[in-house]
């Protein structure tokens, strides 16, 4: 493959690459999209295997009409946000703890940063076995997922604030209470939006996999109850539902941030 | 009237770490009501340090400032503050930036505006008032800093090399603006630069700090008359006191520059190459 | 940036490494804690679940899933490795083909892979095989993803002087490539280790007939506790040990290139 040249070659039309770009890209989604629609329509692979696309958003759409997914976004999404405003109501105070106390942070970074080394779901049967089948379980391990992402995005966010803002409130004599809510809590907003991001994701992935290894309903349990049922409409239906549903939030929350950072530095 | 004495300012003292800086050691100075004084000095001598200790950001070693007579212990609302970085709020719109210090300190919304607006207008912001500082040119920031910072109606008004990182073409400008902001507010301006022709250029007196510990070598007064035209700055005056001044600064810069090299081998455990940072500019 | 903030002192340097040895015993005294608190049959203490530990080597139960568990994880780990960078430096080559396929692997990276894990016992069935593909699959992307923006840090003129000298593209790659990009590389592997190792590991939680993922699932049907804490203690061990010697890895790398970064501009 030849070496391109990283800062457009004189005469490159910018707009045309940005176009040329989108193309391709265009391509290569439609022609995964397509293989999917497709494999199966032509029999390259077994319907048991595989099914359309047109027939998985066909499923989406009937599951939906009948209402039978309904129980299992409302069990899901109520795990998901109960861990994610336990891990916010956990999380940030404890990172501005380690903001606060620097050799706190000493202390506890070899372990934060291995923190998501550690397979978590592996404390999934053990709290089963504590809390019983039901979605304690699924929300300790999807907080336990996200709360530290938040944690540290919460002290960096803090510490990554340039002196200079601190200074112009020292200035102006302001009181601490002054101080961090005009200063150090707009400065670090985009910061610890991000933290919010992922600890949203996190809590997302924390519950759909939980739920998909073991659990009584929810939309993780869906995927795993019709494989093993062997219903791979529903099955297929149901993947398909939770990847828009995360892409989804993906984006949203990454359009947000963007707009924080936008106003995050002069 | 602003009276440094002794004023002293040695870091690492009682946090048990092993090496101390004494970066500024004891000065003396007094400054007048409406007075323009610049401090000059090489990089690293304590410029900021001594700004920081003015403005009570931080505690002195030993020495005090009084304003007026009375010592003051923390920071007052007679002392206004610009900065050398951009210290506009990113989150606030330009207005909004300006008005700050009145709305922390309880100033009724109408109010606050109407006096914002002057201040925007004074600088030369007029139209950019909703805008964000993030839209905003480095010298427009400064700019609104400034009018952030006389919106307050300080006595005193300390900068801290507030043009610093600006272009040669934008820092002429924004000190010709300076000055008359300073002589329609008649406050009392001291001001930290490493340019010597931006010191002559815009003070009454100079004063020439010494490589650390940074003391006052000579405080110089600037015979050049106002205004300080074009006439007046191709006068044979101007060049001798630049050339008296960068002869003051020589010696220090290269002391300044020697302890620089010194500290960055101690950090990284070899000496890097010489660098042409850290002598003042001019002449 | 706290540029002027009191740096590190050598008498506080001890009282962090003894915060740092006591985090590990709080957990222990916690753990001895709420084993006495909730009982033994819902909480092993930390002595029993080491003798468990013990008994399992000895026994050879823990050693049969153990086995199991390695030999998926390195094998799966190795097909990410090679492909991802392999992909990752193919891409890396040319900026355009870069930015068409990223969103489209970032977009992949961040749904919830574990509910395709279906797909993969469809096609390879329930043994090893949809194991390891699963393990590729859950641990590809971060190695690939850094690999290629890694490969953008590559100076242009590096690459410019490599032609000139008429390296062949082995050479280039041997001695230009791979040392500009081996601090982001690195990370990349550190992370796809760690995804790696936790799809196997919800992998086998889910359906295969042998691994410790596997078998925690089988103790918590019995309520073996004391069991399944010595298998996530294992698990722990392996992954912060393993996490530990990246973090090495990437510090002595970080000196080399901090202390000698121009040598390669010569
Ligand atoms: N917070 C601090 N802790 C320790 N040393 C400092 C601190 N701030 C400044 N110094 C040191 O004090 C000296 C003077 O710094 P400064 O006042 O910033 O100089 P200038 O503004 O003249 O360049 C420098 O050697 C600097 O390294
Ligand atoms: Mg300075």
């Amino acid at each position: 493959m030849a070496v391109e040249s990283g800062h457009g070659i004189g005469s490159v039309d910018l707009g045309d690459r940005a176009n040329r770009i989108r193309i391709y890209q265009t391509l290569v989604v439609v022609g995964l999209l397509g293989l999917i629609e497709f494999l199966p329509r032509f029999g390259l692979v077994e319907p048991t295997t595989l099914i359309p696309l047109t027939e998985m958003l066909s499923e989406i759409v009937s599951l939906t009409l009948s209402g039978e997914l309904t129980p299992h976004i409302i069990q899901t999404f109520t795990a998901i946000f109960a861990a994610f405003a336990l891990g916010i109501l956990t999380g940030i105070p404890t990172g501005v703890l380690l903001w606060r106390y620097e050799s706190l942070k000493d202390v506890l970074d070899p372990y934060l940063l291995t923190y998501y080394a550690i397979p978590v779901f592996a404390f999934y049967p053990l709290l089963i076995a504590i809390f019983g089948l039901n979605i304690m379980p699924i929300i300790t391990i999807a907080w336990l997922f996200s709360v530290v992402i938040i944690i540290t995005n919460t002290a960096s966010g803090l510490k990554e604030i340039p002196d200079i803002y601190p200074e112009v409130g020292k200035n102006l004599n302001l009181t601490s209470a002054q101080m961090f809510r005009h200063i150090y809590l707009p400065a670090a907003t985009p910061y610890v939006f991000t933290g919010f991001k992922l600890g949203f994701i996190y809590a997302l992935i924390g519950t759909v996999a939980s739920e998909f290894i073991l659990a009584e309903n929810g939309l993780g349990w869906l995927i795993s109850f019709s494989y093993d049922s062997f219903d791979v409409q529903t099955m297929y239906a149901s993947m398909l539902f939770v990847i828009l549903v995360s892409l989804a939030v993906n984006i949203a929350l990454i359009m947000i941030e963007r707009r924080l950072y936008r106003r995050a530095r002069t | 009237m602003l009276e440094l004495h002794d004023l002293s300012k040695t870091y690492g003292l009682n946090d048990s770490s092993v090496s101390t800086v004494n970066a500024v050691d004891g000065i003396d100075l007094t400054i007048e009501e409406g007075e323009f004084v610049s401090i000059i000095g090489p990089t690293g001598c304590g410029k900021s340090t001594l700004f920081e200790l003015i403005g009570r950001l931080i505690e002195p070693t030993d020495g005090e400032v009084r304003i007026d007579g009375d010592t003051i212990t923390e920071p007052d609302e007679r002392i206004g503050m610009v900065f050398q970085d951009t210290s506009t709020f990113p989150w606030l719109s330009v207005i909004e930036n300006v008005e700050f210090g009145l709305k922390m300190n309880g100033v009724d919304k109408t109010e606050r505006r109407e006096r914002a607006r002057e201040m925007i207008e004074l600088v030369g912001l007029k139209g950019f008032e909703d805008a964000s500082p993030t839209e905003l040119s480095g010298g427009m920031n400064q700019r609104v800093a400034i009018a952030r910072t006389l919106v307050m109606n300080p006595d005193i008004i300390l900068m801290d090399e507030p043009f610093g990182a600006l272009d040669e073409q934008t820092r002429l400008i924004l000190g010709e603006e300076l000055l008359r902001i300073w002589r329609e507010t008649g406050a009392t301006i001291l001001f930290v630069t490493h340019s010597i022709n931006e010191a002559v250029h815009l003070s009454d007196r100079i004063a020439v700090m010494s490589a650390r510990p940074g003391r006052f070598k000579e405080v110089v007064e600037n015979p050049l008359p106002r205004p300080r035209t074009d006439e007046v700055l191709g006068k044979d005056e101007y060049n001798e006191i630049v050339n008296r001044l960068w002869d003051e600064l020589r010696s220090e810069s290269k002391k300044g520059l020697q302890q620089k090299m010194e500290e960055e081998a101690q950090e990284h455990g070899a000496p890097e190459g010489v660098q042409e940072h850290g002598a003042p500019e001019g002449a | 940036m706290s540029t002027r903030s009191e740096t590190s002192l050598p008498g506080n340097w001890s009282i962090v490494r003894i915060g740092r040895i006591a985090v590990p015993l709080i957990i222990l005294a916690l753990w001895q804690l709420g084993a006495e608190v909730y009982g033994q049959f819902a909480l092993a203490t930390p002595l029993e679940t080491f003798e468990t530990m013990v008994d399992g080597f000895q026994d050879g139960w823990m050693v049969e899933d153990l086995l199991v568990t390695v030999t998926t994880l390195i094998v799966a780990y190795l097909i990410a490795v090679v492909s991802g960078v392999w992909v990752g430096i193919m891409l890396g080559l040319s900026r355009f083909w870069q930015e068409v396929f990223e969103p489209v692997i970032l977009g992949t990276y961040s749904i919830p892979k574990i509910t395709l894990f279906p797909i993969f016992l469809l096609i390879f069935g329930l043994g090893m095989d949809s194991m390891v593909a699963f393990g590729w699959f859950h641990g590809v992307f971060p190695v690939l993803i850094l690999t290629m923006s890694a490969m953008t840090t590559i100076d242009d003129t590096h690459m410019n002087v490599a032609q000139s000298l008429g390296l062949s593209q082995w050479q280039r790659f041997k001695e230009v490539i791979v040392p500009s990009i081996l601090p982001g590389l690195v990370i990349g592997l550190r992370l796809g280790f760690s995804l790696t190792f936790l799809g196997i590991v919800i992998g086998e939680m889910f359906a295969a007939r042998a691994g410790l993922g596997h078998s925690l699932m089988l103790y918590m049907e019995t309520v073996q506790v004391d069991r399944m804490l010595a298998i996530i203690t294992v698990l722990v061990l392996i992954a912060a040990v393993i996490n530990a010697a990246f973090y090495i890895i990437e510090a002595r790398l970080r000196r080399r290139a901090g202390s000698s970064g121009d040598v390669a501009a010569m």
